[in-house]
């Protein structure tokens, strides 16, 4: 199983949830958070001095899915943020070792079904 | 059109023959309504509309003030509110000659159905004067805003009625009215927004409607599978929202080649951007100064009696004030090969051109939309007044671009319920109509 974190702007939210039109995608949880990347929050031709740094308000989303499906999920996601800007998102892939429904004690693949 | 309908537009003319204005806002409104009451008699037999053409409050006041040459002057003070069921009024205050109570009435009609559309809690007015500040010294302007507010204070508050700027209205004026009722009241409070940063004001509140406007077209283009990018656009003003349009436009790869005033307008083929846009900016908002001044400092096209529709553009977007895009106007565009068109300003299209678009099959975004974005920060102004804290110009900034992201999306999906997929504007007026109406069902017959 991988768990896919993408780290994008807080409007798109609902374009990426829509993701959970595609099979594999069973659930995700959202985090409401801050960053900066390559750029360090400058997007806009402006004198950018050493160390200087602007923080953008984010939104991770975590969903984890099979290995199979990782990269179907990737590229809907990609698909979905349609405007291509500086500062969009990022989307990390890692592994995850188990996974268990509380309720029932399903583990594994069994519990992202 | 329904007979009911019919028979409210009528009435609002009869009652009151002079304000043209109101009627012509009245009447787009009503337009799109027919399907709604179709399926929801309740709002007819509640008398919804009838009431909701009928301001709860109209304030007119004599504002007296004394110019540097020592003569008594005399203008006329208007507050229009309009609907509070959803929230306290909120709306602009408009300082020029043109004011008077149609206009006034019809800007509050249109800001009841925007603040609607914003999802935040606003009731709608709109307020202003006769008063010109072109050529006035900032004594004269103070003065006379310390007069203009010696009454309005006793019909404000921060949770009753929060004006905010308009045409003639920026920063300075919201900061000699808010110095006077402060001084009347003994209260710092969010009375007013559109304030300077230091005294309460919210990070992005300036660049508010400009951006979103921007922010509500790429969502149209996004609808229609295409992007800014390489976009000619032209748009007919140059104050607050035109400039911050016109700086998030070239942000998404667009290219803005007019601005104007009602004396002519600027072709400036390579696009407003650079030391020209800083150039531009504080042109009519800080300095008051006519557009051919931008003509004259880059030795640029200068058009003199012509607003800028003439010009080959893919996206017209108005910005200055209303009727300023007429059917002759709008024919011009379309046979001149525009893709879009989305209002910035109230209002800005007469009736005709909205059928010329509309019959040509245009995508067009209608003000109390596409300029939500301005009422939709005052708001949020109001929320950080309330909390006592700032939020920082990148949290402003996503969360305004969430709303107008939500409103693009219930204007389609209200058009798409109610039987016009596509129509903005029914979207727009269906979605902002039943909030308020939902609400005043709730709330008795007041």
């Amino acid at each position: 199983m991988k768990k896919i974190e993408c780290i994008i702007q807080p409007y798109n939210l609902d374009e990426v949830a829509q993701v959970l039109a595609v099979e594999g995608v069973r659930g995700m949880t959202v985090i409401e958070c801050k960053g900066f990347g390559v750029q360090r929050g400058f997007t806009r031709g402006e004198d950018v001095q050493p160390g200087m740094y602007r923080f953008h308000p984010k939104m991770k989303v975590e969903m984890v899915v099979v290995e199979d499906d990782v990269e179907r999920v990737v590229e809907q996601v990609r698909k979905s943020l349609k405007m291509h800007e500086i500062g969009e998102g990022k989307i990390f892939i890692s592994s995850v070792d188990d996974a268990i429904r509380t309720r029932t004690g399903e583990r594994g693949r069994d519990a992202i079904r | 059109m329904d007979d009911y309908i019919d028979s409210v537009v009528a009435k609002v003319k009869e009652r009151d023959p002079g304000e043209v204005e109101f009627h012509q806002a009245v009447r787009e409104v009503a337009e799109s309504l027919a399907p709604v009451f179709a399926l929801h008699p309740e709002y007819q037999e509640a008398r919804i509309l009838e009431r909701m053409v009928e301001p709860e409050r109209v304030v007119m006041f004599r504002v007296p003030w004394v110019d540097d040459a020592g003569r008594v002057q005399v203008n006329r003070g208007f507050r229009v509110q309009m609907n509070s069921a959803i929230g306290p009024y909120k709306g602009g205050l408009r300082f020029a000659p043109s004011v008077n109570l149609g206009i006034m009435k019809f800007l509050a009609f249109e800001q009841v159905f925007k603040n609607a559309l914003t999802t935040l809690p606003m009731g709608g007015g709109k307020g202003g004067s006769d008063f010109d500040p072109r050529g006035k010294s900032d004594n004269e302007v103070m003065r006379f805003c310390q007069s203009f507010m010696t009454e309005l204070f006793r019909h404000i508050g921060p949770d009753t009625d929060v004006p905010a700027g308009d045409i003639g209205v920026g920063g300075r004026e919201i900061g000699f009215l808010f110095g006077q009722y402060k001084r009347l009241v003994n209260k710092f409070t969010g009375v007013l927004t559109g304030k300077r940063i230091n005294w309460g004001g919210s990070l992005m509140r300036p660049e508010a409607t400009g951006y979103g406007t921007a922010y509500f077209l790429s969502e149209v283009l996004m609808a229609n599978n295409d992007t800014l990018e390489g976009k000619t656009i032209a748009i007919s003003g140059y104050g607050n929202v035109g400039t911050f349009f016109i700086e998030k436009a070239n942000e998404f790869g667009a290219k803005v080649v007019t601005i104007g005033d009602e004396y002519g307008y600027v072709y400036d083929p390579d696009g407003i951007k650079g030391e020209k846009l800083e150039f531009l900016k504080p042109l009519w908002t800080e300095q008051r100064r006519p557009a051919k001044d931008y003509a004259d400092e880059f030795g640029l096209e200068w058009v003199e009696g012509k607003r800028p529709w003439v010009v080959p553009c893919d996206i017209a977007v108005p910005t200055a004030t209303q009727n300023e895009l007429d059917g002759e106007s709008a024919k011009t565009l379309v046979a001149n090969g525009l893709r879009y068109i989305v209002e910035a300003a109230n209002m800005p299209c007469t009736p005709e051109a909205i059928e010329v678009f509309r019959a040509a099959g245009i995508p067009f975004g209608p003000g109390k939309a596409v300029n939500a974005g301005g009422v939709a920060t005052s708001g949020l102004e109001m929320a950080q007044n309330s909390m006592r804290l700032a939020w920082s110009r990148e949290e402003v900034d996503a969360k305004l671009r969430g709303i107008m992201k939500n409103i693009h999306r219930a204007c389609l999906a209200t058009a798409e319920r109610f039987g016009a997929p596509g129509d903005y504007v029914v979207g727009a007026n269906i979605a902002g109509f039943l909030k308020v109406a939902d609400a005043m069902i709730d709330q008795g017959v007041v």
